[in-house]
């Protein structure tokens, strides 16, 4: 596995996931916060900030609408470096069982 | 009801502590302008206060806000305050520690810029107060005030820089 990138923020990484369906700001603090049981509750500084960044890097864009309540949805290029980051997340998940387990504190 | 309070704050944080103190009274915040406040009375309690500098922020971000129900109270210069419904939950504009440091930073860097100007008109001033100037003693005052100024602003420098390297210090094991 190669990445070109470091490790995504939880929240830019729950963004992205959030922008598989296209949502405006609001939509994806709310879907955000329900995939994580309310744990991850994302400020809207945050979020605005995220988009601005996620947009200048072409792994999200705006669709056209009422400029108000912009839409987002993610693009291939978003979709990727998702990819990625799940290969991560799950080398991290694994060694972390695995060791967890032969030394028997995760049950 | 109105109520009109003529209040300075060096903190900013203070400032944003003692309007939620305000609302937690029934005293919700209107309008403001430096050291100023027009509150309006109302049921205790309802809503959460946030300050934001918004040095260079567009129409486009308050659009944003207001979609995620954030109400713009009022704006003075560089400073505005918003406020949300209490019932929605906590309200904060940012929630990891990479952007409250991108924040902290846009604060220092207001901060910087206050303090070169105060710091060339204090010794312009007193620079015409020790020549020929005919208002010598208004010259050196202003002056003194000037320096006045820079010694505030500066302690609150010091502070916001705390509070980054104390964030920055979390990012070397946390992810956000």
């Amino acid at each position: 596995m190669t990445q070109e990138h470091p490790p995504l923020t939880e929240g830019v990484y729950y963004i992205l996931l959030a922008l598989f369906d296209a949502r405006h700001g609001y939509g994806i603090m709310q879907l955000v916060e329900e995939m994580s049981n309310g744990r991850v509750r994302l400020g809207a500084g945050t979020i605005y900030g995220a988009i601005k960044t996620l947009l200048e890097r072409g792994w999200i864009e705006a669709l056209d609408g009422d400029g108000r309540k912009k839409e987002y949805i993610i693009t291939e290029s978003g979709k990727k470096v998702i990819g990625y980051e799940i290969l991560r997340l799950r080398e991290l998940f694994d060694n972390g069982i695995r060791i967890t387990k032969e030394d028997g504190t995760n049950g | 009801m109105e109520k009109r309070v003529y209040r300075c704050f060096l903190d900013y944080e203070k400032e944003e502590a003692w309007v939620n103190d305000m609302a937690e009274q029934g005293w919700y915040l209107k309008r403001t302008m430096v050291g100023y406040f027009i509150f309006e009375k109302g049921e205790p309690g309802q809503y959460i206060y946030r300050n934001e500098l918004v040095k260079g922020k567009k129409q486009d971000y308050y659009d944003f806000l207001e979609t995620m129900n954030i109400e713009f109270v009022s704006k003075f210069g560089v400073w505005a305050y918003y406020r949300k419904k209490k019932s929605e939950g906590p309200f904060e504009l940012f929630s990891d520690n990479p952007s409250k440091i991108k924040y902290l930073t846009s604060i220092s860097r207001l901060f910087i810029a206050a303090i070169l100007l105060n710091l060339l008109f204090g010794f312009i001033n007193l620079y015409m107060g020790l020549g020929e100037s005919t208002e010598r003693f208004l010259n050196i005052g202003v002056s003194i005030l000037n320096f006045v100024v820079v010694i505030i602003v500066c302690m609150q420098i010091l502070k916001v820089a705390r509070r980054k390297k104390g964030l920055q210090r979390e990012l070397h094991i946390f992810e956000a």
